[in-house]
């Protein structure tokens, strides 16, 4: 009895062994710039099966292709064999590890993955600023006529950044920066860079800054100040904070009547109600 | 033989369970009642059986999701039968021992999905009515039509016609039989009783409200089959309000805040009256958004309800008074920095004496190699990576290593001397205390020391100011002038000044400058005014509250918080306040008041926002285009919600939380408090980053498929969804950029859509996918034959496509490979685009965080969906992570919106749940976002003429 029992565990083993699939990937160890990432899969099953799977390669970082299910009609034992083609390597992708992957989906879920590296010069961060001071702490995109206007960058390496920049009167100078010109012209300024670095790729950016005549003055048009005092220019509906509306008996008719917390006293606000009304 | 014999038993066993309970698929009979069944694999024909269609499918609690149908094999001659092994589904090749395969032998409708059913052809056709054949399921052998009675027939009237009391296939018509018949029934549920959807002689009951519900602000008229009945006004104070109940009439009385009047609730006072002599028609109002106390108080300022002569918005109430509102962003005084993020040190006057870049903390100089003696006069050290701590808070010192090295080949040198300035944002530390190891400070020379250095950050600093889509907004409205409120930054007022493409171009005379504490001028009288506790969660609603009924909003501890102010009035309270020298007429708490303004607009819009986003900062700085550095990315979106929720009276509903369960649960919760029910029509708006209000994240892998989880984790799918079935229920669309203006730009745009560019031009762009490229090739033509400047654009290959695509675009189309900082281009060179439909079919152009680890916790702004509301567009579409092919969202959308004239959330949620899918009818694999408000039409320029098609 016991032996039966072995051996139905082992044939058991044997048929999930047999059942399992075999996913081979084979992909070449890096790929460089203008290649296409490219790798050929074989799927092998031990019965006959349809199955839906997804060939993918996924770079850390690099854009990512919309997945594609495909189903196939898998023989015993017999590979099925395609290929994936991602993409060409471009300046869009940065140097590092990736990986090819085939993955069953449907009825079943079963991966295999294997790695290769993209070879190609890391990009780095540009950032162009204009400022008001040499330090370039306080950045600003408009200036006034007659400012200095300093031109730099952040970036984590040192690259060697050069510049066009065309004034509003359509004058074009060279500039390496970082550097500082004149706010001479009014109007808008196209700034136009290129940073390189050895072993980095070449990066190119824009910037626009404009210069008017003077700071802008805008002018004030408040009428109250919260300041607990009823002044001149504030009235009880404009600015209650400060103008309390009371109420007043008069010949028998109740009126409403400003009154000034500070400095007046009641009696003084009724003579000037009273003067407002009649006069004098 | 053995196949038939099987066939007869199920035959038997389906028609013993449908006489029995007449349970559909996913339920299953139970003492003679359907139960729902939940299980991850289940065969509708129960096992291997070539001569019956069947389907492999899953059930959650009765909800059905087909995974794979019985299909036809082998060029027809086999059946690939599916069957359930334990919860997996599989697949086996059956050869038909009639030779043929029938591709549809059945069909069966799921979730409104057709499926064909494939199964061995049986001895049907044989010309006898043999047992088990009817004359439905076999037509050739069993003759319907031939006025004999047949075995299964029901009736045989000789002819082949429907509608005249037997049917084509010799079934018995009639009314209550479950089939609509003929033209004169409309509906058959099978009984005949009324009022329960189908009336006794089957014409299907209806009801319809005009006014969309209990909407007491408008008077509405309910119809059904049997009657119809208005809103009318009991009083000058109660209005009797109908509104449907199902298919029935219901009727209830409601107090209203005002008066009643016209068969409905006019909820201002009408002492409440602005006075219009201080707005002009195209008045635009800009404040900072540094202090909430100022911005609140400004809603009912610049939009309420009233009857005044006033400015519009689009897409508002009739009767709601609209401007313009922008906030620029000021992060104002930062107290925590993150040194590794954002530190530059600048050394200078250091020769002839070196730093070397061998400390270990010391990662990346910034200008400069001090790798040889020479002549310089200063260089600076940028940190990036790991500095000790990460977080830095006033009061703290932090420091690190440095190692110096002597040039002077002939004596040493006492670095007590070196200059050591800290230039370079040096305003965020003051001074820098050099430490040296013991009291030596001499270097001998030629010889290099080990310097520990030590700082301390002694105040906040100054977190950047943005204001890039301000002045893109203003650039677009015409405007007859700009009143600021306020300090306004001076950076920003020049940018007010300086010409187009940097500046706003407004002349100065078109500029004013008010107070806040002016607010009060802007009424020509008021007898209410709305009194909040000093609370920003309670002051978002209360604000919205205000502009209600057209009342100041009074913050407690303000300057506008006096005796005088509410002396004779109405106050409103909100929270725990007690105005000074007066009583509260009405007390709310905050559900208190969602309740009133609920009742009060009976809205079917809901904004979620997360109060504490005011004061959240992220680890992280970005750059804007025209003001620097900003130092607190995705803060502060919730402040704009209340003039979006003013001007279309839409409900704010706010929760405390960056858990997305507990967020979720609140908001179910407090919908069904609200409405009685999940089952309504909603808009839903969420009003935040994902930093506030998150996605789903970290998401078991979805029906087991390891590696692709993702990341179901969208709005759709997760707040919109109210049944767990990973489809939207909910028109969900979420407003977030970078900084608050954006929204608040966003919201403004909005608003005033109709006022800003009209344009016609449309691009898509489509690369690497065939039937990609086809569809821009086919979608194309019929936008241009349409009436739009469509053009397309497409490469075999991945393409990057150049800026100018976005510009000047009613509608861009995308569709390619993505990240989560790309789409047609990069993030970096994304232009301003024109209030653009932007759609991005390629994979995490709307990643949740913005990284390229969309399962880790780090908000980036290099979001390329971040970016998009910021740079322009009015909805943006993209996937949350890896996408997949055929997915049909973003076809249906476009459908929606185009061809449907469809607000952008109801197209997209109605594309969203379509089961229109390729290669599976399961949705599972869609993880499209939408960003935008998703109550917003815009209302095309032209229709399209015919529905775009689908050709994968």
């Amino acid at each position: 009895m016991k032996k039966i029992l072995i051996y139905a565990t082992l044939a058991i083993l044997i048929i999930s062994t047999v059942s399992a699939t075999d996913i081979k990937i084979n992909v070449k160890g890096s790929f460089t710039k203008g290649e296409m990432i490219s790798f050929s899969y074989s799927i092998t099953s031990a019965e006959d099966e349809d199955i839906v799977y997804v060939a993918s390669v996924d770079c850390p970082g690099a854009l990512q292709a919309l997945l594609v299910p495909v189903t196939a009609s898998l023989d015993a034992n017999k590979p099925f064999r395609g290929t994936y083609n991602f993409m060409r390597v471009d300046d869009t992708f940065e140097p590092g590890l990736c990986e090819a992957k085939v993955s069953i989906i449907d009825y079943y879920q079963q991966s295999a993955s294997q790695s290769f590296r993209v070879v190609i010069e890391p990009s780095f961060p540009l950032f162009l600023k204009t400022c008001s001071d040499a330090a370039c702490s306080d950045v600003k995109s408009v200036f006034v006529a007659g400012d200095t206007v300093y031109i730099d960058f952040d970036s984590s390496i040192l690259p060697t950044v050069t510049a066009s920049l065309k004034k509003p009167d359509n004058m074009k100078m060279q500039l390496t920066l970082p550097t500082s010109i004149a706010a001479d012209q009014i109007g808008v300024y196209e700034l136009k860079t290129t940073a390189v670095k050895k072993d980095y790729k070449k990066i190119e950016k824009s910037l626009e800054f404009a210069v008017i005549s003077e700071k802008a003055n805008i002018a004030s048009e408040s009428s109250c100040n919260a300041n607990k005092v009823c002044d001149a220019n504030e009235n009880p509906q404009s600015c209650p904070q400060d103008c309390k509306k009371e109420k007043i008996s008069i010949s028998g008719k109740t009126i409403e009547a400003t009154t000034p917390e500070k400095p007046k006293g009641f009696f003084a606000n009724i003579i000037d109600f009273l003067k407002r009304i009649f006069g004098g | 033989m053995k196949y038939i014999i099987y066939l007869a038993a199920i035959l038997l066993l389906v028609s013993f369970v449908n006489a029995e309970c007449n349970c559909s698929l996913g339920y299953q009979c139970q003492n003679n009642a359907c139960v729902p069944l939940t299980s991850k694999c289940l065969d509708s024909d129960s096992g291997q059986y070539p001569l019956v269609g069947g389907l492999v499918y899953s059930a959650t609690n009765g909800v059905v999701k087909v995974i794979a149908v019985d299909s036809c094999a082998k060029s027809g001659t086999q059946v690939s039968e599916k069957y359930c092994n334990g919860i997996r589904s599989r697949s086996k090749a059956i050869t038909c021992t009639s030779g043929t395969c029938v591709p549809n032998a059945s069909t069966v409708v799921i979730n409104s999905v057709k499926y064909n059913l494939a199964a061995c052809k049986t001895s049907c056709g044989n010309s006898l009515c043999d047992s088990g054949e009817t004359s439905q399921s076999c037509p050739a052998d069993c003759k319907c039509g031939n006025n004999i009675l047949d075995p299964g027939e029901q009736c045989d009237d000789g002819n082949n016609v429907n509608g005249d009391g037997c049917t084509i296939n010799c079934i018995r018509e009639y009314c209550g039989d479950r089939v609509v018949n003929n033209v004169n029934e409309q509906c058959d549920d099978g009984n005949n009783i009324n009022n329960d959807g189908c009336s006794g002689d089957c014409r299907k009951e209806f009801c319809t409200d005009s006014d969309g519900g209990n909407n007491y602000p408008q008077q509405g008229t309910v119809v059904t089959l049997y009657s119809n009945s208005t809103d009318y006004c009991i009083d000058g104070k109660n209005l009797m309000e109908y509104s449907c109940q199902g298919t029935n009439i219901a009727s209830g009385s409601y107090q209203c805040a005002g008066s009643c009047a016209g068969g409905a609730c006019v909820f201002f006072s009408q002492n409440n009256v602005k006075d219009m002599t201080k707005y002009m028609n195209n008045d635009v109002f800009l404040v900072s958004d540094l202090d909430w106390h100022t911005v609140l108080p400004l809603v009912p300022v610049t939009t309420w309800t009233g009857n005044e002569n006033c400015n519009h918005g689009y897409g508002t109430p009739g009767n709601v008074c609209t401007y313009p509102t922008l906030l620029y962003h000021e992060a104002g005084p930062i107290s925590t920095i993150h040194p590794k993020e954002m530190w530059y040190l600048l050394f200078s006057g250091g020769y002839p004496y070196y730093l070397t870049n061998d400390s270990p903390k010391i990662t990346q100089e910034y200008t400069g190699g001090p790798v040889s003696c020479g002549s310089f006069t200063s260089f600076a050290l940028g940190f990036q990576t790991p500095m000790s701590p990460d977080v830095v808070n006033v009061g703290d010192t932090f420091g690190f290593n440095i190692t110096i090295l002597n040039c002077n080949t002939t004596s040493s040198i006492n670095i007590q001397k070196i200059s050591f300035s800290f230039i370079y944002l040096s305003k965020y530390i003051t001074g820098g205390n050099i430490i040296f190891n013991g009291t030596d400070g001499i270097i001998a020379s030629n010889q290099t020391k080990v310097i520990p250095i030590e700082f301390r950050f002694i105040s906040p600093f100054d977190g950047g100011i943005s204001a890039d889509s301000t002045i893109f907004f203003l650039q677009q409205y015409k405007l007859d002038r700009l009143t600021t409120v306020g300090k306004i930054n001076q950076s920003v007022s020049n940018l007010l000044v300086s010409v187009p493409p940097v500046g706003a171009g407004l002349q100065s005379s078109q500029i004013r400058n008010i107070a806040q504490e002016d607010y009060f001028s802007f009424w020509q009288s008021f007898d209410k005014v709305v009194y909040v506790q000093d609370n920003y969660e309670l002051a978002l609603l209360a604000a919205t509250y205000a502009s209600l009924i057209n009342t100041p909003l009074i913050i407690q501890g303000t300057s506008s918080d006096t005796s005088n102010v509410f002396a004779g009035k109405n106050v409103i309270c909100v929270g725990s306040v007690s105005p000074a020298g007066s009583t509260c007429s009405e007390i709310y708490t905050l559900e208190q008041l969602r309740q009133k303004y609920k009742q009060d607009t009976a809205t079917n819009k809901i904004i979620l926002v997360n109060p504490n986003d005011y004061a959240q900062y992220i680890s992280t700085s970005y750059y804007t285009l025209k003001t620097g550095t900003v130092f607190d990315p995705y803060r502060s979106t919730s402040i704009s919600a209340p003039f979006l929720a003013a001007a279309k009276q839409e409900l704010i509903l706010s929760k405390n939380s960056t858990d997305y369960l507990a967020i979720d649960n609140f908001l179910k919760s407090s919908v069904n408090n609200l409405y009685g029910t999940l089952n309504t029509t909603l808009f839903l708006t969420i009003m935040g980053a994902p930093s506030a209000i998150p996605y789903r994240l970290q998401e078991e892998p979805i029906n087991g498929y390891e590696g692709y989880e993702n990341y179901r984790s969208l709005d759709a799918t997760q707040y919109a969804d109210i049944n767990h079935n990973f489809m939207p229920d909910w028109y969900v669309g979420r407003i977030q950029g970078i900084s608050s203006e954006d929204a608040s730009s966003y919201v403004a745009r909005d608003l005033f859509h109709n006022k800003l560019y009209n344009l016609i031009d449309v691009k898509f762009m489509a690369t690497s996918f065939d039937y990609e490229i086809n569809h821009a090739k086919i979608w194309s033509p019929i936008f241009t034959s349409s009436g739009y400047n469509s053009a397309y654009e497409t490469y075999i290959d991945y393409h990057s496509f150049d800026r100018s695509s976005y510009i000047n675009k009613t509608l861009d189309v995308y569709m390619d490979h993505g990240s989560y900082n790309t789409g047609a281009t990069s993030y970096g060179e994304l232009p301003v685009m024109s209030n653009t439909i932007a759609i991005d079919d390629a994979c995490s152009t709307c990643s949740a965080l913005g990284n390229e680890d969309f399962r880790s916790y780090i908000y980036s702004p290099s979001s390329y969906c971040a970016r998009m509301i910021k740079n322009g567009a009015m909805a943006h579409y993209g996937a949350v992570s890896i996408a997949w092919t055929g997915n049909q969202v973003y076809r249906n959308t476009l459908n929606g919106i185009y061809y449907r004239n469809e607000e952008i959330g109801k197209a997209f949620v109605k594309g969203y749940i379509s089961n229109e899918t390729y290669p599976y009818p399961i949705n599972i694999y869609w993880m499209t976002e939408m960003l935008g408000d998703p109550a917003f039409n815009p209302n095309p320029p032209h229709r399209l003429v015919q529905i775009l098609p689908f050709k994968y």
